[in-house]
């Protein structure tokens, strides 16, 4: 166990609040900590923990240090972004475990990539395949969380600005981890039939709005990103916050869809569902489980894979089949019945049903959202 | 007593408060630099438009009443103009200076002509000038923000769009970013486009009653442009551009570019070409001027990029990759970029 410095979350939008925390980790490098569950790098070199003596590690966020920090502050901020992202994505692999009744594999998180020749404030969840921009890693078969070093500033929890580090937020640390969680239950991209070498690092919307949900459980509020998109009203769907009810007449499919705004619609379903699941007296690990074990169901199921098809077409039939929200719906409600009835009655205010293609189900939804007579002109 | 109801108020009468009880005062005294005057349109020149103090460029026509500032002009790529006392003047500038065009660039055609009828007066029929209208210079900052100034080897050589592409990228990482227009000649292109590009706050010469800084003391600008950074200062501003007008061999800009390092914690050189990129960074290097990076118009092509990078030994940074966050590399100072490339 080693004592790290962390953001626990406090339910605002913000950073949340600064603590010391316990790690089951090691150092294993002059800018690398080990875990079972994950392993975190800072791959922009120097030595971040050499005035730690091994055991307490950075505990000053240093305002995210940044470009503008003097090099004793870039140094502290970056050795506690090591230390904050190993605590949330231990804290959300864990979880998962626990609920799953199985470890995921081991997680490789780096910290600083892409951030050459133009800084990078975002991060992406990878696996071994062709990625733009390209990467420069050799890329775990398991899957890699990549955080770019920060490329703004944004209010600070006190007064002052404070630099946007990724390895900072948890609401992004945590997102591109759910993102494994997918990739090793549902598999949305039916990846497990491609070749090691040529896996596909694309997210569809159910896969962003699982992340965005498992961040939010996380994160104990809906607004996740309350800190870096403070800037963007709450009614926009760009903020991604889970409290609104967005509905499957906001999706917008087809390629120009954007799939982190439809991944809310399915966000905020799972949040409305949790929600009622609450209500009634249930517990959050036991729907959280009943997505998990939906996600598990759906990335092992009836389709191409199980039936040993492995052509090109059956294998689009598969993924589109990964690809519908009523197909997880469904999943889930089979992973646990007793909890089907109120979770369809909420995912249904949503527009979402069990059954439908995602396109069908975004005609009901704007049918039901026009006046009597206009939907009753709509073709069909 | 003519009405100025009617009357087109020009750009650097933007500062005159309650216009709507000036009137239109004699011509007893000899006007000077910055006075107010009241003119009219002998015939129309130049571009033929007139920019008004919201920014709209208005039409002039034969007749019409303009709303001006007396000053000179500096501009290798338009008029060479001057003060000189008088009734015949020509409009120097769309933004409303006012003066005798002595000289201008073959592209140009001849300015406006104007017939200055009087001073513009207030309500005790004194004549206004823009000093009476200037921001005072604020008391130094308890902390001063990061500031870079933008040179140039010439007009025209990129230094505004430089200056916005510093301005954008500042805005986009989240800096409050402030900019000034030390020098030049009274117009609202720069300011708009300071605005355009994210600046927060903007001043300038005319917020410090010069229409012009052409011919003023060497003194009064020195102290001009350390009130425009700390008024930004204490506006707001997190991170200050501060961009001087004309060529580095100007008399006025080459003084004021040697005081830089005083004022500022670093230069960007905007030039056309390699060769003015090698000529303009070996003069400031004689000035004690510390050079961050070259940008302008050679950045407009991979090859003289390169060629000016290659003779400088700076990083080339075109406006747009300051923009894409080199912007906030330069003000942790010297960067290490040596293509004009982006991501």
């Amino acid at each position: 166990m080693i004592r790290v410095g962390a953001y626990r979350e406090d339910g605002t939008p913000g950073p949340g609040i600064l603590a010391e925390v316990e790690l089951d980790a090691e150092v294993t490098g002059p800018a690398e900590l080990w875990s079972p569950e994950v392993t975190v790098r800072d791959e922009r070199g120097g030595a971040l923990f050499d005035d730690s003596g091994g055991t307490d590690l950075a505990v000053e966020p240093a305002a995210g240090g940044g470009p503008l920090a003097e090099a004793g502050a870039e140094r502290r901020a970056r050795a506690f972004g090591v230390g904050n992202t190993a605590y949330r994505a231990q804290r959300l692999l864990r979880s998962a475990a626990r609920l799953l009744g199985r470890p995921l594999p081991h997680l490789t998180v780096r910290i600083g990539a892409h951030d050459s020749p133009v800084r990078w404030g975002g991060g992406h969840y990878r696996l071994p395949g062709e990625a733009e921009p390209a990467e420069p890693y050799r890329i775990s078969w398991a899957g890699e969380v990549h955080l770019g070093g920060g490329d703004a500033y944004l209010p600070g929890p006190s007064v002052g600005s404070y630099f946007h580090a990724p390895a900072h937020d948890a609401a992004v640390v945590c997102h591109e981890v759910g993102h494994h969680v997918c990739r090793h239950t549902a598999d949305f991209k039916v990846n497990r039939l491609r070749p090691p070498d040529g896996q596909h690092s694309g997210k569809n919307a159910l896969d962003e709005g699982t992340a965005d949900f498992l961040t939010a459980m996380q994160l104990g509020t809906p607004d996740i990103h309350g800190w870096h998109r403070g800037h963007v009203p709450p009614w926009d769907q760009r903020r991604r916050g889970l409290d609104r009810c967005w509905t499957m007449a906001h999706l917008r499919p087809g390629r120009g869809g954007q799939t982190h705004a439809n991944g809310t619609v399915w966000a905020s379903a799972l949040w409305s569902a949790h929600q009622a699941v609450r209500e009634g007296g249930g517990e959050s690990d036991r729907f959280v489980a009943m997505l998990l074990r939906g996600l598990v169901r759906l990335g092992s199921g009836t389709g191409a894979e199980a039936a040993g098809q492995f052509t090109a077409a059956a294998l689009a039939e598969e993924r589109k089949r990964r690809n519908q929200f009523s197909s997880l719906l469904r999943e889930m409600t089979a992973a646990d019945p007793a909890l089907a009835p109120v979770v369809l009655a909420a995912m249904a205010r949503h527009g979402i049903h069990p059954e439908g293609s995602n396109r069908a189900l975004r005609e009901r939804a704007l049918a039901a959202a026009l006046p009597e007579a206009a939907a009753a002109a709509l073709p069909g | 007593m003519r009405d100025l109801s009617t009357a087109k108020w020009s750009h650097v009468t933007r500062g005159v408060t309650a216009p709507g009880r000036c009137r239109l005062g004699g011509l007893a005294t000899p006007h000077r630099p910055g006075d107010l005057v009241v003119a009219g349109v002998d015939r129309v020149g130049g571009g033929g438009r007139l920019e008004d103090t919201h920014g709209r460029r208005v039409r002039l026509r034969t007749g019409d009443l303009v709303v001006g500032a007396c000053g000179n002009r500096y501009a290798t790529d338009s008029y060479e103009g001057y003060h000189r006392p008088g009734p015949r003047a020509h409009l120097l500038t769309s933004g409303g200076v006012i003066g005798t065009a002595v000289s201008w660039h073959t592209g140009c055609t001849a300015p406006t002509e104007l017939t200055i009828l009087g001073a513009l007066a207030g309500e005790d029929d004194r004549p206004l000038s823009l000093d009476r209208f200037a921001r005072p210079a604020p008391p130094p900052p308890a902390e001063r923000p990061r500031v870079l100034a933008v040179v140039g080897s010439s007009m025209n050589a990129g230094k505004t769009t430089t200056a916005a592409g510093l301005l954008t990228g500042w805005a986009r990482a989240g800096l409050v970013p402030g900019a000034a227009k030390v020098t030049g000649t009274g117009s609202g292109k720069d300011r708009w486009a300071y605005l355009d590009a994210g600046a927060r706050h903007v001043t300038d010469f005319l917020d410090f009653g010069m229409p012009s800084t052409f011919g003023y003391p060497v003194e009064r600008l020195l102290a001009a442009m350390t009130a425009m950074r700390d008024a930004l200062a204490h506006d707001g501003a997190g991170a200050i551009v501060l961009e001087l007008a004309d060529g580095l061999l100007q008399h006025e800009t080459r003084t004021l570019t040697a005081a830089l390092p005083e004022v500022c914690d670093g230069v960007v050189l905007a030039v056309g070409d390699a060769l003015a990129a090698s000529a303009g960074v070996d003069l400031l290097s004689a000035l004690g001027v510390r050079v961050l990076a070259v940008s302008g118009l050679v950045t407009a092509g991979p090859l003289a990029a390169r060629e000016a990078a290659a003779v400088t030994g700076l990083p080339v940074l075109s406006p747009a990759r300051l923009a894409d966050g080199a912007a906030v590399e330069l003000l942790a100072g010297p960067v290490a970029l040596a293509t004009a490339g982006g991501r």
